[in-house]
């Protein structure tokens, strides 16, 4: 447990003459740390890297450089120059992102002097973003209090050694052991605050990670369907037909402007008998339609089933046909007289 | 004296003990020091929010009509389509509300590789949305684009395969500065299927997916 304590101080004396030494080098060498929050200069700094850079006059920077200016909106690019021009005072520069595509829309005037990366920390960033962040400071600021509340907690135990030492062997046994136990609780406390202090920081790691990656952004439409589906001719009523009659008559209702329409007859075994084409006028939904089927004629003495089909075929395009509505009408003949009758 | 050597051995062993321990403990202050000086020197680049001092991804932010995935049964929609007609859509391009400026590119693909897909042909306009459908004659649906054409020239081209419609498209969303309210780029699509289709290409269902990426201008 005292060993415990000592790695505690040590730690946080460790970590305390870091950020002093950071904070002195980044005075003294007139340093910028910059935080990257995007991949555009990726893959070289990604988003959550940190860069070191330096100040350096206007004249200073050359093409390929890694320069930080803040634009007219106030923020802060940090792109590489691809282009630098003489100013009345200073430079133009115009800079690319590596990851991007093009260079930035707009130029940059550098009058004076300007921030030049010199390395980049990878992932430092995101470290600093935790620490930097009001956990982060409250999580340091728990480490230095506990720090302190370890060590100077110590003068009590220390009274109570004194007294011990002046008291009886036997007595002074039982003293040592609740010293003990004492040193012990102020360890476990310590460790207590050393473990919350962990915790603490593995949640902000945990929940700053997540941020990284995304500088280009994606949305996707779907689109309704296309389809080519051409529509048949409703219900087909039959009208004509009986014995010894030459022809019936079919009639269907319109379906489309854009259709005019083709009515073939078969036999039955599918072979064609007919092929009569039917304009598409009138108007659309209302219209009946009607086409003349007449008898095949030839010998025989027996019922055929036959089929009409309408099928619509489009004006503009007379090479598409639809599927088709199939009636069934029906062929009869005796020796010298044939008939046709609607189904 | 064997008594009293114990506590003075114990008080020169423990005494610069307890003065390092301290020195220790106030150098842990230096984390708050150190953590003060970090926050105030440290600039976050290539943010719009500089002082909030996130690694950040949301602030960048397109999305079509108002949201990230538009599954719309109607757009660019048209049923028993014939040789000869052409359908339209409206794409809304937006940016969200605090999102930086960016420039985007947008991929279109069909669905599936039949004959009407590969039979179809789609043309890209920006700037302008979606004419009302006409009907010549004999019925025949057209549906136009307002605004200029970018993309698919005079006939149109395919989106079979992927066709790269959009590349680095700057617009009022790349120029306008970080603002509160959305900034807007309308597009129009057109579907045509050529009036030589042959019939191959009846009697079959498309649609097709457009996916915009925005790329973050700094």
């Amino acid at each position: 447990m005292h060993r415990l304590r000592e790695v505690f101080l040590w730690l946080g004396a460790s970590l305390g003459v870091l950020c002093i030494g950071w904070a002195v080098a980044i005075f003294a060498f007139g340093l910028t740390p910059l935080v990257f929050t995007s991949g555009s200069m990726s893959p070289e700094i990604k988003a959550g890297d940190l860069g070191i850079a330096k100040t350096v006059a206007a004249d200073d920077i050359r093409v390929g450089d890694i320069i930080s200016v803040v634009n007219d909106q106030g923020v802060r690019i940090t792109h590489r120059a691809v282009s630098v021009e003489p100013a009345d005072r200073g430079v133009t520069l115009v800079m690319k992102g590596d990851a991007n595509k093009q260079a930035d829309a707009e130029s940059y005037a550098v009058a004076d002097n300007a921030e030049r990366v010199e390395f980049s920390v990878p992932k430092a960033g995101y470290l600093l973003t935790a620490v930097s962040s009001p956990v982060g400071m409250f999580v340091g600021g728990l480490i230095a209090a506990a720090a302190l509340f370890i060590a100077f907690s110590r003068r009590s135990d220390d009274d109570e050694r004194g007294s011990t030492a002046r008291q009886g062997g036997g007595a002074r046994k039982q003293r040592l052991a609740s010293v003990g136990r004492r040193s012990n609780r102020a360890a476990e406390r310590g460790a207590g605050v050393l473990a919350s202090g962990l915790v603490s920081l593995v949640l902000i790691a945990v929940t700053v990670q997540p941020t990284s990656a995304a500088w280009a952004d994606t949305a996707a439409v779907a689109t309704g369907t296309l389809n080519t589906t051409m529509l048949d001719p409703g219900p087909i009523t039959c009208s004509g037909g009986g014995f010894l009659t030459s022809t019936i008559e079919l009639h269907w209702t319109h379906v489309d402007a854009r259709y005019d329409y083709r009515v073939v007859t078969r036999d039955q075994n599918g072979a064609e008998l007919q092929a009569i084409d039917v304009p598409g006028t009138g108007t659309a939904g209302t219209t009946s339609l009607s086409v003349e089927v007449s008898r095949s004629g030839g010998l025989g003495l027996f019922w055929y089933d036959r089929t009409a089909t309408v099928m619509s075929k489009l004006k503009s395009s007379p090479t598409w046909l639809s599927t088709g509505t199939v009636y069934q009408y029906r062929e009869g003949r005796i020796i010298g007289g044939s008939s046709i009758y609607c189904e | 004296m064997a008594k009293h050597a114990a506590p003075r051995r114990r008080a020169t062993r423990r005494g610069p003990r307890r003065r390092t321990g301290r020195i220790r403990a106030f150098l842990t202050l230096g984390i708050v020091l150190g953590l003060g000086s970090v926050s105030t020197l440290a600039y976050w680049t290539d943010t719009a929010t500089i002082s909030s001092g996130t690694i950040q991804s949301g602030s960048l932010n397109l999305q079509i009509d108002g949201e990230e995935n538009v599954s719309s049964s109607t757009k660019l929609q048209i049923a028993n389509m014939i040789p000869g007609e052409s359908v339209a859509a409206t794409i809304r391009v937006d940016r969200a509300p605090n999102s930086i400026p960016f420039t985007y590119a947008a991929q279109a693909v069909t669905a599936n590789s039949n004959a009407l897909a590969t039979a179809l042909r789609f043309k890209v306009y920006v700037g302008g949305t979606a004419g009302a459908v006409t009907t010549n004659g004999n019925g025949v649906r057209s549906q136009g684009c307002g605004g200029t054409q970018i993309w698919g020239g005079a006939d149109g081209l395919t989106w079979t395969p992927q066709a790269a419609i959009i590349t680095d498209r700057a617009s009022a969303l790349s120029t306008t500065p970080v603002q509160a309210g959305v900034v807007s780029e309308y597009l129009c699509v057109q579907a045509i299927l050529p009036s030589a289709t042959g019939t191959g290409a009846q009697s079959l269902s498309t649609s097709a997916t457009l996916t915009f990426t925005a790329t973050q201008l700094s």
